[in-house]
């Protein structure tokens, strides 16, 4: 455990935003206890969500049910919780029962065929090239009209153990609303990425969350997520859903599920969504209002349960330092 | 604070007649800890070389247009490098 974090209080972590561009081209802003709107975008077409917080994706069921207070709590700031950032990740005590995966039992997932609709199109496939010209496939989300939000080890490969990779990825090909071979937003080249040093100075899971920072304003033609904190008892068995591009589907589909919140901590949502490599960077976000409000960012498989970086206070105002 | 060396695997995704596939993706389905959820992109020479956080057996799948999905399981050791191949039958 680092010093920064041995002194930290609450969900004052102590860490900073980074980025690969030079110090004097960054704006930090303090955080802000404001919700970020969800906005559709300038394109048409529009999926209305159904009752109870669930995407109206055909073919698709949520695997458990909720009452509506799941769905339409509205969000408030979280009270800052205890630190329980040194508990070990809650994947990580099913380890001995038979190993991790990313897909719990049966896999759940439905496939998303209308992507040039809102909220789908705010969702990017990506082709990240390392400094070593090893390639990736991951997931990002609009948040702003130049910012995505995505996974750390997105935008920074941290101990991977591989002479001349670890570092600030070289670039990003960002496709919104990818289906397959269609890209109906065309592919934009990014080479801005931003982090937080708990990420890449530390390799810490619970920061493991990055920005991507596209040329042209593309998130107001494609909308953009919204961004909330809310505390453990709202958050826990809400619906969420997770959207993403996983890579055991064919090549550049997006694909969906849902499922309820399961266990929450300080910096950590877990959740039995299925996903699969690929899927990193993913926005879990719940249904407010026909609004779709992002709560954290997919990262992780786990035993019985997939997590992501919870949006916290912390999160939430180097998010909004990000935004474009 | 100094990481401990992760292990690292060399997946090679080959068809059936052993000639490389480009751009397959590879990825992990089972471990013994968490795993970041992204896909390696083979190259030209249908490798990947992965970081395996902990040490244990892995499941490592891969997955490219026109083929059946693969699967192989590897047991690795902090700081050494393990190989393997994935071969993948036609769909």
């Amino acid at each position: 455990m680092s010093d920064k974090k041995k002194t930290a209080q609450g969900l004052a972590s102590g860490y900073q935003s980074v980025s690969n561009l030079p110090p004097d081209a960054t704006q930090p802003v303090a955080a802000r206890a404001v919700t970020l709107p969800a906005t559709q975008g300038s394109s048409p077409n529009v999926s209305t969500p159904t009752v109870g917080g669930l995407e109206a994706v055909a073919g698709h069921t949520a695997a458990v049910s909720f009452g509506p207070e799941a769905a339409a709590a509205p969000p408030r700031v979280q009270e800052v919780p205890p630190d329980f950032g040194d508990l070990p990740d809650i994947g990580e005590a099913s380890f001995g029962s038979g190993g991790v995966e990313a897909v719990l039992g049966v896999d759940e997932r439905t496939q998303i065929t209308d992507t040039a609709s809102y909220p789908w199109r705010a969702i990017a496939s990506l082709v990240i090239t390392g400094r070593d010209n090893s390639q990736w496939v991951g997931t990002g989300w609009f948040v702003s009209p130049r910012t995505l939000i995505t996974a750390g080890h997105c935008v920074y490969i941290k101990n991977s153990g591989v002479p001349g990779r670890d570092g600030w990825v070289s670039k990003i090909n960002v496709m919104c609303g990818r289906n397959g071979t269609a890209t109906p937003y065309g592919s934009v080249t990014s080479t801005v990425f931003k982090s937080v040093d708990g990420w890449t100075e530390e390799g810490d899971e619970n920061f493991d969350f990055g920005a991507i920072v596209v040329p042209t304003p593309l998130g107001e033609e494609v909308g953009m997520f919204g961004v909330a904190v809310y505390p453990d008892d709202e958050l826990l068995g809400a619906l969420v859903n997770i959207s993403g591009y996983p890579g055991d589907k064919p090549a550049g589909t997006q694909w969906f599920d849902s499922r309820a919140v399961a266990q929450v901590n300080a910096r950590k949502v877990y959740y039995e969504a299925d996903t699969a490599g690929g899927q990193s960077g993913a926005a879990v976000f719940r249904i407010v209002d026909d609004a779709r409000i992002a709560v954290a960012v997919h990262a992780y498989g786990g035993a019985t349960a997939n997590s992501g970086t919870r949006i916290n206070d912390e999160v939430y105002g180097w998010i909004t330092s990000w935004m474009e | 604070m100094t990481s401990p060396a992760p292990a690292l695997i060399a997946c090679r995704v080959v068809d059936a007649g052993g000639k490389p596939i480009a751009g397959a993706r590879v990825y992990f389905v089972r471990g013994p800890g968490s795993f970041p959820d992204v896909a390696a992109l083979t190259g030209d020479d249908g490798a990947v070389l992965l970081a395996a956080p902990t040490p244990g057996t892995y499941a490592l799948q891969a997955a490219a247009d026109g083929y059946a999905v693969g699967t192989v399981e590897v047991p690795v050791k902090a700081g050494e490098t393990v190989s393997c191949a994935i071969v993948l039958g036609e769909a």
